[in-house]
């Protein structure tokens, strides 16, 4: 109850106010899989922007369109994934017009990422020193010896002691906690400014969890990068973002600052989980207060992804997919009734 | 207060303990591979597999060495004297030329001789065996007076050559005894030359006799001095002998005909397997057959290899249409029936009289037939390594590292070969060492159902001789399906040690 608390009160700490030019900016991205069950709508309409510098987090339960939202925007969806339609603007270039050879050289160098299960992100068959230089040869065109004293370097950056004699260990020999921190060396060796996280921290305990995002946080500030922390841990977004998007069905359904998230909820979903908030321990996916299930999206609600969920929901509900609007200036709710919705 | 002996079990445990805490220590350092190493060194059956087909490559490898006799082309001749299919542990002399597997004929030790001895003789001296012409009327230049009937060796009827083979014991030389026959067509007499030269140059002689042309055929009967003084029996056998016949003609020579007398050494050994349907030592011949065996078995490998290794690659990465076209052809292959396609093939290669002139022509029939089991055995054997590479991609691309590699700006070609390929091989060197395996009994059927050659010999091939006679000796079907067991069974055990190492699931 205590650290409850305490997250919220010191979530997103002022001083770490990012500066607000636009790094990415995602414009109406909607991306579908045309499985043989039918197309799966796995993200429809998102948008949303990181600024420079900035911790932007993604929160949803299991199967929203998280992953394929990170995805999609380093044009990565793969067959029978399509990304039909949207814009993902990085520094004023869309990255989805881009030809795959030019991309390339920016996945790993200027965008990287990182994923859920560090244990099978790291390929058996090669020591984390190789896998670690193995980026620095491609986009810096190292040789291997230079390549594999930065992997060094950048294993005893993300606090992988004896970095030295480890670094011709192979992944296996390493425990979760290492791997992902092998992980992220890996995905920041190069110096990216944008790092996206798809659930660093899912796979680990909780205590290397915490360790894990303390590095994250540490080596954001020293580099200046921004952070795409996708996660469906409440605490951690209190903990780590400046900014969130609250993503439910394929959509974003909210975003707003980590506090206005927290204080001042508007959109139903996100009060059924702040609702939640004396359990923050729990994770999205554990949400108890809500009748329903997880939409299908392979055969979606319509209108509002939500609505069948939501106490309040009304015949427009079912008709009209409501737009995210500005609530304020920086808060943006994707709700036909968020004025009239009083906050719990 | 502990007893000694308390004490001493303590330390016992201790040290014990130690020891397996090292031991775990090191077994999970290395990479995949010497992780399962470790763990294949662990597998008895593995093991022993493993020791027996290193036995049997180095068997193939120094088949030479190995033999006790050469190892016989069969000669289609027959010797009243030698019996076939010896059983095994008979002992038989034989004589051996340079070009080891110029083998004349056995000669057992109790068999007398022409002569009536029962002295087995240490030196011969005989034609090269294929030389064929030497046997027949010849003339090498048409309408000249002909040379005929060189008969090397220990003749059998009126011998048109003949040897002394005892060395006279002052003089170290051979003493040769060379009738031949001249067809003078000519009044006039004539001088003939005989050259003597060895095949180095090292050592000529020239003799000459003078012949009264009297349109009839003259025969002679000479003696030569064939080697110098102090030459050993087996520089002797490295020095074949040239013989030219010259006739003089009015000052420029014609060349009538020449014949090259190859030395023999005579040895004894026994028959350790017995002998086969020619008479042909079995144990040579399956130690030497070993390499036909392995050669076609595993350059098959590396053909279906070729083929399947890329193909299942570009199937699994690429997956879609490609992956359809793909295995819709891996499919077409599938219902082909092997040996249905190879029996047409051997039909077409024995049956049609063009192709059978051509592969006459070019001399090289029983290298033809093994290219022709490698190439089949290799063009029927690669669909199972597609569908197992394509099946493992198809799992290891889904794996996270994949992913990982592509977020991290690797492209299609660098993930395949680099992220993809290592992980593919260890189920891959499973799958080849059982190929292996397959492809020896394949092998042997092909042999069996005649896809093979009278001058090839493979474990298939003696093994088809051997049923032949199943019915009056064993051994020659016994020995060559032994080999056949032991190398399908040593490659499978080995394919099973290595699939336990590999196996994630014990892990
Ligand atoms: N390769 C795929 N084929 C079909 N459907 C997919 C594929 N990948 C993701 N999906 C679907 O897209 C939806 C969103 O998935 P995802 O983004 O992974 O969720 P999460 O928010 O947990 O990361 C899910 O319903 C999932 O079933
Ligand atoms: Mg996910």
């Amino acid at each position: 109850m205590t650290t409850t608390e305490k997250i919220i009160i010191e979530s997103a700490p002022m001083e770490d106010t990012p500066d607000t030019d636009i790094l990415m900016e995602v414009k109406d991205l909607t991306t579908y899989f045309y499985t043989e069950f039918g197309i799966v709508r796995a993200v429809e309409n998102v948008s949303f922007n990181i600024k420079q510098g900035e911790f932007f987090g993604l929160v949803g339960e299991s199967g929203c369109g998280k992953t394929v939202t990170a995805l999609s925007c380093l044009k990565l969806v793969r067959f029978p994934g399509i990304i039909e339609d949207g814009e993902v603007l990085f520094r004023g270039t869309d990255l989805l017009k881009m030809r795959d050879k030019d991309l390339r050289k920016i996945r790993g160098a200027e965008i990287s990422m990182i994923f859920q299960d560090p244990l099978s992100s790291l390929n058996p068959v090669f020591t984390v020193g190789e896998q670690i230089a193995e980026v620095l040869r491609l986009h810096e065109g190292l040789k291997k010896d230079v390549a594999q004293e930065r992997a060094i370097l950048m294993m005893k950056e993300v606090g992988i002691p004896l970095a030295k004699e480890r670094v011709d260990d192979y992944p296996h020999q390493f425990s979760g906690g290492m791997r992902q921190r092998v992980m992220i060396g890996r995905a920041l060796s190069c110096n990216p400014s944008l790092l996206i996280a798809d659930e660093p921290t899912t796979a680990l305990d909780v205590t290397i969890q915490a360790q894990i995002l303390e590095i994250i946080r540490q080596l954001q500030k020293k580099f200046g990068m921004s952070v795409l922390l996708i996660t469906h841990n409440l605490g951690i977004i209190a903990e780590n973002c400046h900014r969130v998007g609250v993503m439910y069905g394929g959509y974003i359904i909210e975003m707003a600052s980590v506090e206005i998230i927290f204080k001042d909820p508007r959109h139903p979903y996100t009060q059924a989980l702040m609702a939640a908030i004396p359990r923050l321990d729990l994770t999205v996916d554990q949400l108890q207060t809500l009748p329903g299930s997880v939409p299908d999206l392979i055969d979606p609600p319509s209108g509002c992804r939500f609505h069948p969920r939501c106490p309040y929901a009304r015949e427009k509900c079912t008709d009209e997919v409501p737009p995210l609007e500005s609530w304020t200036p920086d808060h943006n709710v994707a709700c036909h009734f968020h004025e009239e919705i009083s906050n719990i | 207060m502990f007893s000694s002996r308390t004490q001493r079990r303590k330390k016992k445990l201790l040290k014990k303990l130690k020891k397996s805490r090292t031991k775990k220590a090191s077994e999970l350092s290395g990479s995949q591979l010497a992780i399962a190493f470790r763990r294949f060194r662990k597998n008895k059956a593995g093991l022993l597999g493993l020791m027996l087909a290193l036995i049997i490559f180095l068997i193939a490898f120094f088949a030479d060495s190995l033999t006790t006799f050469p190892p016989l082309e069969p000669m289609g001749l027959s010797y009243d004297y030698t019996p076939y299919y010896l059983p095994p542990g008979t002992v038989e002399g034989a004589i051996a030329t340079r070009d080891t597997g110029h083998l004349i004929y056995y000669i057992s030790p109790d068999f007398p001789f022409q002569d009536g001895s029962f002295e087995t003789p240490d030196f011969v001296l005989s034609q090269r065996w294929d030389v064929e012409e030497g046997w027949e009327f010849v003339s090498l230049l048409e309408g000249q007076p002909v040379i005929f009937g060189w008969w090397a060796a220990r003749s059998t009827g009126e011998g048109i050559l003949s040897q002394n083979l005892s060395s006279d014991e002052n003089i170290d030389l051979l003493y040769t005894q060379i009738v031949f026959q001249v067809y003078l067509d000519g009044e006039e007499p004539t001088t003939l030359y005989v050259f003597f030269t060895y095949e180095d140059g090292t050592y000529s002689k020239t003799y000459e006799f003078n012949i009264d042309g009297n349109n009839t055929w003259v025969r002679m009967n000479e003696y030569f001095y064939l080697y110098p003084f102090n030459m050993s029996i087996r520089e002797k056998i490295r020095n074949p002998v040239k013989i030219s016949f010259y006739k003089d003609n009015n000052g420029s020579d014609i060349l009538l005909d020449y014949i090259t007398l190859y030395a023999g050494e005579y040895f004894q050994n026994e028959h350790i397997f017995g002998t086969n349907w020619w008479g042909h030592d079995l144990y040579s011949k399956l130690v030497k057959g070993s390499q036909v065996s392995l050669i076609v078995s595993i350059g098959a490998i590396i053909l279906s290899l070729a083929i399947g290794l890329p193909l299942g690659l570009v199937a699994g990465y690429y997956r879609g249409k490609t992956d359809e076209i793909i295995m819709r052809i891996t499919d077409i292959f599938l219902t082909l029936p092997f040996y249905f396609v190879m029996i047409l093939v051997i039909m077409v290669l024995t049956d049609t009289p063009d192709l059978d002139n051509l592969i006459i022509e070019l001399g090289i029939t029983a290298e033809i037939i093994v290219v022709a089991v490698l190439v089949g055995l290799g063009i029927f054997g690669w669909m199972g390594i597609t569908r197992l590479v394509r099946a493992t991609i198809f799992q290891i691309r889904e794996m996270d590292y994949v992913e990982a590699a592509r977020c991290l700006g690797a492209s299609n070609k660098r993930i395949m070969i680099i992220h993809i390929l290592p992980n593919v091989l260890a189920p891959l060197i499973v799958v080849v060492t059982f190929a292996l395996a397959v492809n020896i009994v394949a092998e042997a059927g092909l042999a069996f159902l005649g896809f093979t050659d009278a001058s090839l010999s493979s474990w298939g091939r003696e093994l088809e001789d051997g049923v032949r006679i199943v019915s009056v000796a064993w051994w020659p079907v016994l020995f060559p399906a032994l080999f056949i067991i032991t190398a399908v069974m040593s490659f499978n055990l080995l394919g099973d040690g290595l699939r336990d190492a590999f196996d994630p699931r014990l892990r």
